[in-house]
């Protein structure tokens, strides 16, 4: 079975909902439909069914028109789950499921086979425990399911969903997905989605719409790039692999701007010290900066996470002269550097070394020391961490501490000020 | 399901004893007795007599097989027309609130019946014919109205019905100011009476009632998948402005028969639904059958009443069911109030 | 087992039919079946619906629908022939005793049971209860008179066909007689301006008896020139007409007393409020097509030009005994 889509256009009341809507779906297909509110979703379905008729543009069923075919063909052929359901009379769930039948059933009543699929479709949905009971007595999961039994009972070579799991709950979302899933095997699936991750999770093929139009269509990895989910709905996102199923996986990026007139914080951090200060520290509004960290450290991750602008260092080697200076560039134009608490060695003692260039520099540093740093320098670091207190490091226990010390400055030059206080 | 489908049948037994014994009850009760009327009226005796054909030539007999048993017979046919097509508009319109005479059928009637008053027309049947008619053209009206850019809409033919009932009414009401004699008749036609009951009659009525009712028996299925919505049906392949079509039309036949020749009686068509649907549930393969027997049963005791109480003038059997119609519908209202059906 | 119920249903279905059909036409047959009245003399009349009736030729057992009827019958003194009268005949007295039969819709089984040989009704009955009782077998004859020699033509109608031809004959002499000795006076004299009323804003217009009543009466009924026979009337109307003389109907339906009249806004400025010449008048005497209509028209006579109709002063005059007043 193959439903192909050709340059659907639907205006309503003088509005285009749809626009020039393309595309083509096979058996064994799942695809996910998806855009912001008002951008045609629901009324594409609605055309695909023939409930409404597009002014341009023809959809066709294994080649035929849509408009062609009678209402009981269209329906002995697709099945449609829409977003609620409200039934006023009090039919039991049998009853309606049975009702799933209707395109097929000829004559006065049903046959017995009609009773069988209509069991078959309550079992694959699992609510033969509910037939007897009458359909508004089920919350919405139930509900749900039951009238996916109905769709099912069609025997449907096409299946539309016009966002199934809405109103469910995580299990029932998971539970009803994975039987659409097992279902597109055989029919066409086409569901429109509001959770970009259950449809990049799910789906075989994504189709992102907006404006009536259709932005990109193909596989979930294609369509789903920050670049497209910004223009779709103008939210800055961050794209991680899903590690069990491979397929992306979307994080909103919810820090505010970042008001770039604030204080700019440079970190020093590394194995795992700098993941709580950084998160903190991006969410205030503040600029944050941090080197020089090895690729693969987890504070350097989480700093990508951040957006935060980091240096980075090819594993399994000490810090290169060119890292350092770019991270004294880093320093120089940071208001603050904070120094957390990270395991130093040779590899990384150059960056202790910035934190006392950036007191030279007259950079206020804060150095986070929770217990005596280990040692892999043979001392040296020690010598450091006493430079580090002559140059009148501030020295704090944790990173509230910091962060509330960083909230105590008004200002490197104010600081210089008191600074010179000080040491007079 | 089993046990639904057994006690479904018994409800359809009881009822149907419940039709034979209130038509063998009823041809008793009458203004003439023997159940009812005063000494002079029928003795027992006289009643068998007649029932077993001993007494042939009798104005007893014309009493009791003619006027009385075709009164009977055509109050169980009003009552079957207005339950069913209450329960058909009940359902087409997914509202507990409809009831036979929503599409126009009664203030079209009104208007016909009113205009065969008013221009004196003198053939016989001329005011059943003429209700009839306007009974029909008044849902023409109804459904031409609420079509828009070619789509019939359940809500605006809901409303145009309104709209179409209040200005027939005022037409109704002007003819009523102008006609001066026969006012009285008039205003009693209004209140629903089934007095001009006749062997005749109920052989005209009978074979449109039956048909329609038949007729609409066959959809019941497509009513059943009409509850669900308009959307829903569709999806599942009704043509719903084909089977609406088909069932307004259905209707308008049967209820503008029966309020031909019974003028405008009011609760039948709007309970006897609700209550079937208490009983047997809400499929109308069960639901339309039952309703019919139950709208019979109603409504010929209903007339019984009617004509007996308060003997030898008769109450408008409208009085009669809006008296047990109005009580239960609150106590319905009150007890449902989540909408439920 | 879907097959079973539905083998169960359809024989369900077929018995019930099966039982239906039977049970209708056994009914018909029964009813059908019976013998044709034996053949009595008739005679052919046409009443006021130009309908053409085979009536019984001396018809014994009648029953009257409708007051005009009733009282014609009586004038005619044929109370013994009368089985039943309808709910609002009370005129005369004798009329209490008498079987009813029903008001707006005749009681079809009471009147069976009465087992008449003839039907006479007035416009009271309706064309369908007419044609309802002609279903079971009824004969009935209606009458419907537009004027004063409708009522006389009524009045033949029922003599003829009840053998009582030459009192129906002086009777109506007595009547005429009675008419013109008013006319003959009222033709020529000054025609007040008369307002009457039989219920609130209700009057007399056009083709209405009462207005016919008024101009023999001797008044200018200023709902004359209305369009409908028995128009609603506003205060407008009848403050800008100034009527002379007010009368107003008493009896079963009307509420009304002299105090409604001048409590209307407006009204006192009319002649008849100002001189206090507002009078009640039994309303059967207007209103029901029969003999007492020249009753009424006496009394209209006696209220309109009292100086020229001294004498009747009673506004009571049911009695039957002035119908026989020689003169």
């Amino acid at each position: 079975m193959r439903l192909e889509v050709e340059g659907v256009c639907f205006t309503y009341a003088s509005s285009r909902i749809l626009d020039n809507i393309t595309f083509g779906v096979s058996s064994g297909e799942f695809l996910g439909v998806m855009g912001p509110n008002g951008a045609g979703k629901t009324t594409l379905l609605r055309c695909i069914s023939n409930v409404l008729k597009p002014h341009h543009g023809t959809i066709l069923i294994d080649k035929d028109d849509v408009k062609s075919l009678s209402r009981k063909e269209i329906a002995k052929n697709m099945g449609v789950v829409p977003q609620t359901s409200a039934i006023d009379f009090a039919f039991t769930v049998f009853d309606i499921v049975l009702m799933g039948r209707t395109p097929h059933i000829t004559g006065m009543s049903e046959s017995l086979k009609d009773y069988e699929i209509t069991k078959k479709a309550m079992e694959l949905t699992n609510t033969s425990y509910l037939s007897k009971r009458t359909f508004d007595e089920l919350s919405g999961g139930e509900k749900q399911r039951v009238i996916i039994a109905r769709a099912l009972a069609q025997q449907p070579k096409i299946l539309l969903l016009d966002e199934p799991t809405t109103h469910l709950d995580i299990s029932c979302q998971f539970e009803i997905l994975n039987l659409v899933k097992s279902l597109s095997t055989e029919i066409v699936v086409i569901s429109v989605f509001h959770d970009l991750n259950l449809a990049a999770h799910y789906c075989d093929s994504l189709m992102l719409l907006k404006d009536n139009k259709i932005v990109s269509i193909g596989a979930p990895e294609n369509v789903l790039t920050p670049a497209n989910i910004k223009k779709v709905y103008d939210v800055d996102v961050l794209i991680k692999r899903n590690p069990f199923t491979n397929t992306p996986y979307i994080i909103p990026y919810l820090f505010p701007r970042r008001n770039k007139k604030g204080m700019t914080v440079h970190v020093i951090c590394g194995g795992g010290s700098g993941e709580q200060l950084m998160n903190t520290l991006a969410k205030s509004h503040l600029n944050v900066t941090a080197g020089v960290l090895n690729v693969l450290d987890s504070d350097f991750e989480t700093a990508k996470t951040l957006d935060i602008n980091v240096i980075g260092e090819i594993p399994f080697s000490e810090i290169t002269q060119r890292s350092y200076e770019t991270n004294l560039d880093l320093i120089k134009k940071s208001d603050v550097v904070v120094l957390t608490d990270f395991p130093v060695g040779f590899g990384n003692l150059k960056n202790i070394e910035a934190a006392e260039k950036a007191l030279d520099m007259g950079i206020p540093v804060i150095v986070i020391q929770t217990t005596e740093k280990r040692d892999f320098t043979n001392g040296k670091l020690k010598d450091c961490f006493a430079r580090l207190r002559d140059k009148k490091a501030i020295f704090v226990k944790n990173v509230e501490e910091a962060f509330v010390t960083i909230g105590n400055f008004k200002g490197k030059r104010e600081f210089n000020k008191e600074q010179r206080e000080v040491i007079k | 399901m089993m046990n639904k489908k057994t006690s479904h049948k018994w409800v359809f037994v009881c009822l149907l004893f419940a039709l034979l014994f209130t038509i063998v009850i009823t041809m008793m009760i009458g203004s003439m007795g023997p159940v009812g009327g005063g000494n002079d009226g029928i003795s027992f005796q006289a009643f068998w007599d007649v029932i077993s054909g001993r007494d042939s030539s009798s104005a007893f007999r014309s009493i009791i097989l003619d006027i009385r048993l075709s009164r009977i017979f055509l109050a169980g046919l009003v009552g079957i027309s207005l339950a069913v097509a209450g329960t058909t508009m009940q359902g087409v319109f997914k509202n507990p609130m409809a009831d036979p005479y929503i599409i126009g059928i009664s203030s079209g009637a009104s208007v016909g019946a009113a205009v065969s008053i008013f221009l004196d027309i003198k053939f016989d049947f001329s005011l059943p014919i003429l209700a009839f008619l306007g009974a029909l053209l008044a849902v023409f009206l109804v459904y031409d109205i609420s079509r828009v850019g070619g789509k019939v809409k359940v809500e605006t033919l809901l409303l145009s019905g309104i709209a179409m009932g209040a200005f027939l009414s005022a037409i109704t009401s002007f003819l009523i100011c102008m006609t001066g004699k026969q006012l009285h008749f008039l205003v009693f036609w209004l209140m629903g009476g089934l007095y001009l009951a006749s062997w005749k009659v109920v052989a005209t009525a009978f074979p449109p009632i039956l048909l329609g009712t038949v007729g609409i028996f066959f959809f019941s299925r497509h009513l059943n998948v009409l509850t669900l919505g308009d959307e829903p049906a569709l999806n599942l392949g009704i043509d719903i402005d084909r089977t609406r079509k088909i069932l307004l039309t259905l209707t308008a036949l049967v209820a503008g028969v029966a309020v031909a020749f019974s003028g405008i009686i009011g609760f039948v068509g709007l309970i006897m639904p609700h209550i079937m649907r208490l009983l047997v549930g809400p499929n109308h393969r069960t639901l339309l059958p039952a309703s019919a027997l139950a709208g019979a049963i109603f409504l010929i005791w209903a007339d019984t009443l009617a004509r007996t109480i308060i003997a030898p003038t008769e109450l408008p059997v409208g009085i009669i069911t809006a008296l047990c119609g109005a009580p239960f519908f609150i106590y319905l209202l009150r007890k449902h109030k989540g909408g439920v059906m | 087992m879907a097959k079973e119920r539905d083998k169960t249903k359809k024989i369900v279905v077929f018995a019930i039919a099966v039982v239906l059909i039977a049970s209708i036409s056994v009914v018909a047959i029964l009813t059908l079946n019976s013998p044709k009245e034996s053949t009595t003399k008739v005679q052919i009349i046409t009443d006021d619906y130009g309908r053409k009736i085979s009536a019984p030729a001396n018809p014994e057992r009648i029953v009257s629908f409708g007051p005009s009827v009733t009282e014609i019958m009586f004038a005619l003194k044929l109370e013994d022939r009368i089985v039943g009268i309808d709910d609002n005949s009370n005129y005369p007295e004798e009329t209490k005793h008498m079987e009813r039969v029903g008001g707006i819709i005749p009681n079809k089984e009471k009147i069976m049971s009465l087992n008449p040989d003839l039907i006479i009704a007035s416009d009271m009955l309706s064309e369908e209860n007419v044609y309802s009782l002609e279903d079971c077998g009824l004969t009935v004859v209606c009458l419907s008179p537009r004027n004063m020699d409708g009522i006389f033509e009524n009045i033949v109608l029922i003599g003829s066909m009840t053998g009582k031809t030459e009192l129906a004959e002086s009777i109506i002499e007595g009547l005429k007689e009675r008419i013109n000795a008013v006319t003959g006076i009222t033709q020529d004299v000054y025609k007040p301006r008369i307002y009457v009323e039989y219920c609130p804003y209700w009057t007399f217009g056009p083709g209405s008896f009462g207005n016919d009543l008024i101009s023999m009466a001797g008044g200018r009924n200023i709902a004359s020139a209305t369009e409908a026979k028995y128009p609603n009337i506003s205060n407008e109307y009848v403050v800008g007409h100034n009527p002379e003389i007010i009368i107003f109907t008493v009896g079963q339906h009307a509420t009304l007393s002299q105090a409604n009249f001048i409590n209307r806004p407006g009204w006192e400025t009319t002649d008849a409020v100002k001189n206090n010449r507002i009078y009640p008048i039994d309303d059967n005497i207007l209103t029901i097509p029969g003999p007492r209509m020249v009753d009424g028209l006496e009394e209209l006579a006696h209220i309109i030009h009292p100086e020229l109709f001294p004498l009747l002063t009673s506004s009571d005059l049911s009695s039957y005994d002035s119908l026989n007043r020689g003169r």
